[in-house]
Formats: C-alpha cells, structure tokens, sequence
C-alpha cells in the first residue's frame, strides 16, 4: 500500500488531464503577495481574460454565496470576497468545468455543501464566511483528480461501493491506501491555497487532525452530511456518513439550530438547482 | 396562486411583499423587471428534479440506514418533519 501511495503522489505531482494552472494564476498570486496591492489591480488581470470574469461573476453571483445583489464587477467581487475566494476561484473554474461536464452529482453535492456551509457558518458567526463556503466547494477535489486521473482505481472503488455495499470512502481506503482528502490537500497545497481552505479539504473526514481551523473544518464534515441526509446531488455512495463527536461538540449545535437552518438551506438549493440547469445552457422558458 | 416570500429583482431590492395575488400580466412584469424566481403559498409546482413525498421519504430512509447515532437519527426527523409540512398540498 505504502509504495501504491507514492506512485499515486508521484503521479500527482505531473497531472497530465487535469486542467492547468492558469498563466493569471501566478501573477495573481504575485500581486495577493505584495500588502500595497489594491482591489482594482488584481481585477485589472482577472479581467483581461473575459472568459475567466464570466466564470468568476457566475460563481460569485451563484447562491451558495448568496449575496441579495447581483455583483457585475470583479473589483466588487475582490471587496465583497476577499482576495483568497477570488483568487481560488480563479484557479478552480477549470476544474469547475470539467466537474459539470463528467460528474455532475459530484459538482451539484458540492455546490450544495458549499451552501450549507456558508450558513453554517454565518450562524455561528465565523469570520471569513465566504471562505468557508469556498472551502465547501471544494472539498471533494480530491474525488475529481481521482476520477481524471485514476479512472481504473475510480471505477474499482465503485464496484465496492456497488458490490460490498462499502462508503466511497471506506472503498477509497481499500484500493488506493489513502482517501479523497488526502489527495485533495497534496494538490491545494501545491497551489498554496490558504491554510484556512487547505485543512477542511484534507481533514473534513477526520476533524481530529484540524489544527488552526477546527471549526472550519468541522463545519464541511456536518455541512457534507446534510447535503447527503437531503440527497442532493451524489457524493459518491449513496448513505450518510457518519458524524465525528469532536465535529459535534466543536460547533455546539442543538435541534432547534437544526430546524432553523433547514428551510434557509432549502431555499438556497433551489436557487442552486436553477444555477445548475442555467450553466448547463438548459432553462424552464 | 400567492406569493409567499418577499419578490426580488436582479438588484436585490424588494418589489413586491408577500400575499400578492399572481397573474399572467404580473408575472410578465416580473420578467421584465430581471426576478429569476419567486416562491409562492403551497406547493403548485413540480419540478424535474422532484418526486413523490412518499418516494422521497423511502429514499430519506435507506441513506440513513447504515447508521443508528442518535444525533443523525435526529436530522432524520428534523428533515422528515419539515418536507411533510413544507410539501403539504395547499
């Protein structure tokens, strides 16, 4: 298992089908770098390429933000966000992409754990809302590099999944030796993407291991279980995983917090739902 | 049909509050003014995606049935509870 591990890394590390990087990417990164850089300068570069604003000004104006305005800026956006939700946007909208494409019950689960979380979090009154919801949306990256990257392993951990009636993530552990979060984390940390995005992504099945954000981090793993509890979208198994104590304990939420989100989180989803069918080009009219 | 929640336009501001009356011609204007959804009394419309209560409820079941912790059991009932009352004909 160890050696299939390295390989796995080894492999990770010269991505050949996943989207690359965006050349924006690493000026971007540049310009987030330097503390005199100003809002406008970095939406300066994002807008140079038109296809890449579009993609962000959809993400940002989807409901899992859900911001009451419709944002049509980029500047305004970078204001609204902060720079690391904008600039990891950017990074992802490739990967987005390929997500609504290839699997779309992962990219539909995704989107409404993000939304989840995003309420979560604002009723527990985090700072850094929209990151935790940025860190929602990603939480499963690693399932995507596996299915691009991996597809024999991918399709044999359906098979268990189907056959021996196993979680994905049982099924992950078996055939690869290590899980979609690991994988996940080795490829945002390759990014340099926040801490504060990189441990809900690597640790949103194992709280225990959170260490700056635990909150963050605990919020994706109960925020991953609703969205599975209502059956939105596919997360790759079709049961609820199970709930860590830590997870429960860190948040202190009770029933009656339970019962306030649901219809807020509802509402969200059909927005979301809407957002789905808009990008894929479908629509009600 | 009734609006239910409050209307708004692709600026964000409130055009219209709850318990309006809809028709044809105010649902035109709705358009116009850039309202991509509304929410109203009840439960009229079906979307693709949606499917029996009863259905659902089965459904709700057999993901939960790899666990018997008595929080998530909980959410269970929370969810259960609140699509038997918001999915409840008008």
């Amino acid at each position: 298992m160890e050696a299939q591990k390295r390989e796995i890394k080894r492999k990770l590390r010269q991505l050949q089908s996943l989207p690359t990087l965006p050349p924006v990417v690493s000026r971007l990164t540049k310009l987030i770098g330097d503390e005199n850089t100003t809002a406008l300068q970095i939406a300066e570069v994002i807008e140079k390429d038109q296809v890449l604003t579009s993609k962000v000004l959809k993400m940002v104006n989807s409901a899992f933000y859900g911001f009451p305005k419709r944002i049509s800026t980029v500047s305004s956006a970078i204001v609204l966000l902060g720079f690391n939700v904008i600039r990891t946007l950017v990074l992802t909208a490739s990967i987005f992409e390929m997500m609504q494409s290839e699997d779309l019950g992962l990219w539909e689960h995704s989107l409404g754990v993000a939304a989840a979380s995003g309420i979560l979090a604002q009723h527990l009154e985090l700072k850094n809302q929209e990151e935790v919801a940025t860190a929602g949306l990603l939480h499963d990256l690693g399932k995507v590099v596996i299915r691009a990257e991996f597809p024999h392993f991918y399709k044999q951990i359906l098979r268990l999944v189907e056959q021996e009636k196993l979680s994905f993530l049982e099924a992950e552990k078996q055939i690869l030796g290590m899980y979609h979060g690991e994988i996940g984390e080795f490829l945002v940390r390759r990014w340099n993407l926040p801490e504060r995005l990189v441990e809900p992504i690597a640790f949103h099945h194992e709280v225990e291991k959170a260490r700056k954000y635990k909150k963050e981090t605990a919020i994706i793993h109960l925020a991953d279980i609703i969205i599975r509890a209502l059956g939105y979208g596919n997360g790759g198994d079709p049961w609820v995983p199970g709930l860590q104590d830590k997870a429960w304990r860190w948040l202190g939420l009770d029933r009656k917090d339970l019962e306030e989100l649901l219809p807020l989180l509802d509402e969200r989803l059909l927005e979301l739902r809407f957002f789905t069918l808009e990008i894929q080009g479908l629509g009600f009219a | 049909m009734r609006v239910a929640a409050e209307v708004k336009d692709d600026q964000g501001r409130v055009i219209c509050a709850p318990g309006l009356e809809l028709d044809a011609s105010i649902l035109e204007r709705f358009q116009r003014l850039g309202v991509h959804y509304l929410v109203v009394e009840g439960h009229p419309v079906n979307f693709p995606w949606e499917r029996p209560l009863e259905e659902d409820l089965e459904e709700l079941e057999k993901r939960f049935s790899h666990t018997s912790d008595p929080r998530l059991l909980m959410l269970k009932e929370l969810i259960k509870q609140y699509w038997q009352k918001s999915r409840k004909p008008e």
